[in-house]
């Protein structure tokens, strides 16, 4: 129920970390260690060297060209209780008060979590739902990843061996926009049973929906954007009988496994639900802020 | 490795080894044994501890990251042999059985009350989610939560109030219920 021993190092720099992390192929990163600790002492992980990113300096946000920039080191706990970044990208701090419990959100970071790749992860579908860009800094600088590629595999992404990602630049949208998000768990702070996660444009008029980008958790081997239910409002009025529609497309269209509590049908059904109420909540805020 | 930092106000520095989780170093290097080992992996809140003022589970975290840090566990709150308010709440309320779970429920609804993040009942649930106790029900933590919020502590509890106040007629010989007296 402890960590086996490994070496630690305190970079200062980026550089300094990619060079540690470079340096030994049983390297991790450590970031607010609140899966890899845990992971750890279950003995699910042993690295050899853990690279702490505590000194980088990679938190804070800023807002440029239509995207958010946000830190790596981004506190959970900073995008659910900010009311600047509340303001900067609302889906995110809507999402973030849905993770672990207060304790871990303090610790746990937004670049840890996506590096991770939990496929119950919030903040997975926040960074698919919005779209954007992962800044991932190597040996040979840095390079920009579409967030829709960031996500490669069951707790696998497309940072490589050697490589950090530093911070995500999330598409926004501005006026005539909406989010949504809604969660079903087991208990307050466990994984999600299933999660989605909603940002609908509305078109022109102001009366239908232009295009929606809708992402789910806890239902696949990694968060996954679910086209299908995208089709099902693109042009639409959200109405209920559309919303009826979406939750069947999304049910349809994910494949879930059974695990020892839930069924897989089971699972299919809450995130039909949950593809729906996030879509409904973003409509209507949507429309509010038209 | 050496890590230097600030435990209940004592700045304290210690020999240990990187892969020592703080909770680990608390209890077995110093001293805190008033920080609780639960499940060890992160889901019960019983080892919760507040690092430069901020509740997080220390066997989450490795102890070299406090470094530098203040540190502080539930044995820091009680002062001049009194409890804590807060802790004064616990014991009167009902909100300790074994007690077992009270550390971390303690700090951790210290951090929602100063943060603000304890104005209602269902607010004292979200932020207390995560401390589990199998005890007390928890109807009785958000009471006593509640009632520190609002100032209700009595003053002058002393700090062996849980003992009496749990101890049987006649002087059962009862351990103390287990909230933290200052040392
Ligand atoms: S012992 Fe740390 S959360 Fe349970
Ligand atoms: S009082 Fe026993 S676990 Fe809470």
């Amino acid at each position: 129920m402890f960590p086996r021993p490994f070496d630690y190092a305190r970079p200062d720099s980026v550089d300094e970390a990619l060079a540690a992390l470079a340096a030994n192929p049983g390297a991790r990163p450590l970031a607010g260690g609140q899966s890899l600790v845990p992971m750890m002492s279950l003995g699910l992980a042993a690295p050899d060297l853990l690279v702490d990113l505590a000194r980088l300096p990679l938190a804070g946000s800023e807002n440029g060209g239509g995207s958010v920039r946000l830190g790596a080191l981004t506190r959970h706990r900073e995008l659910e209780r900010s009311a600047e970044l509340a303001a900067r990208a609302p889906l995110a701090s809507e999402a973030a008060r849905f993770i672990g419990n207060p304790r871990v959100r303090n610790r746990g970071t937004l670049g840890g979590s996506l590096s991770h790749a939990d496929p119950a992860s919030e903040l997975g579908t926040v960074a698919l739902a919005y779209g954007g860009q992962a800044v991932i800094a190597g040996a040979g600088g840095e390079r920009t990843v579409d967030l829709d590629e960031f996500f490669a595999g069951f707790f696998e992404t497309a940072v490589g061996a050697g490589e950090l990602l530093t911070a995500v630049e999330l598409d926004v949208p501005g006026a005539g926009s909406g989010h949504g998000f809604h969660e079903v768990a087991g208990r307050a702070d466990d994984f999600a049973t299933a999660a989605a996660a909603a940002v609908l444009t509305l078109d022109g008029t102001g009366a239908a929906c232009a295009t929606v980008r809708l992402a789910l958790a806890g239902v696949g081997d990694r968060p996954l954007r679910v086209e299908a239910g995208e089709a099902v409002c693109a042009g639409a009025a959200i109405d209920a009988p559309l919303l009826g529609r979406l939750a069947d497309a999304v049910a349809d269209a994910v494949s879930p496994e059974d695990d020892a509590f839930i069924s897989a049908g089971y699972r299919k059904r809450v995130a039909g639900a949950c593809a729906a109420r996030a879509v409904e909540s973003a409509w209507t805020r949507a429309r509010e802020a038209a | 490795m050496e890590v230097g930092f600030t435990l209940n106000g004592k700045a304290r520095r210690l020999d240990v080894p990187a892969h020592w989780t703080l909770l680990r170093m608390l209890r077995d290097i110093a001293g805190s044994t008033d920080v609780k080992h639960g499940c060890g992996e992160g889901v019960c809140g019983a080892c919760a501890v507040l690092v430069d003022g901020v509740a997080m589970n220390s066997c989450s975290v490795l102890a070299p990251q406090v470094d530098g840090a203040t540190v502080e566990t539930v044995g820091g709150l009680a002062a001049g042999g009194k409890l804590h308010p807060l802790q004064a709440e616990m014991v009167m309320r009902g909100g300790v059985q074994c007690g077992f779970c009270t550390p971390g429920m303690v700090l951790s609804a210290l951090e929602a009350v100063r943060i603000g993040a304890a104005g209602s009942d269902e607010e004292i649930r979200h932020s207390l989610a995560g401390n589990l106790c199998r005890c007390t029900g928890y109807g009785k933590i958000v009471d006593a939560v509640a009632a520190y919020r609002d100032g209700e502590a009595p003053d002058d509890v002393p700090a062996d109030a849980g003992e009496h106040e749990h101890r049987p007629e006649g002087g059962g010989s009862a351990a103390s219920p287990g909230v933290g007296v200052g040392h």
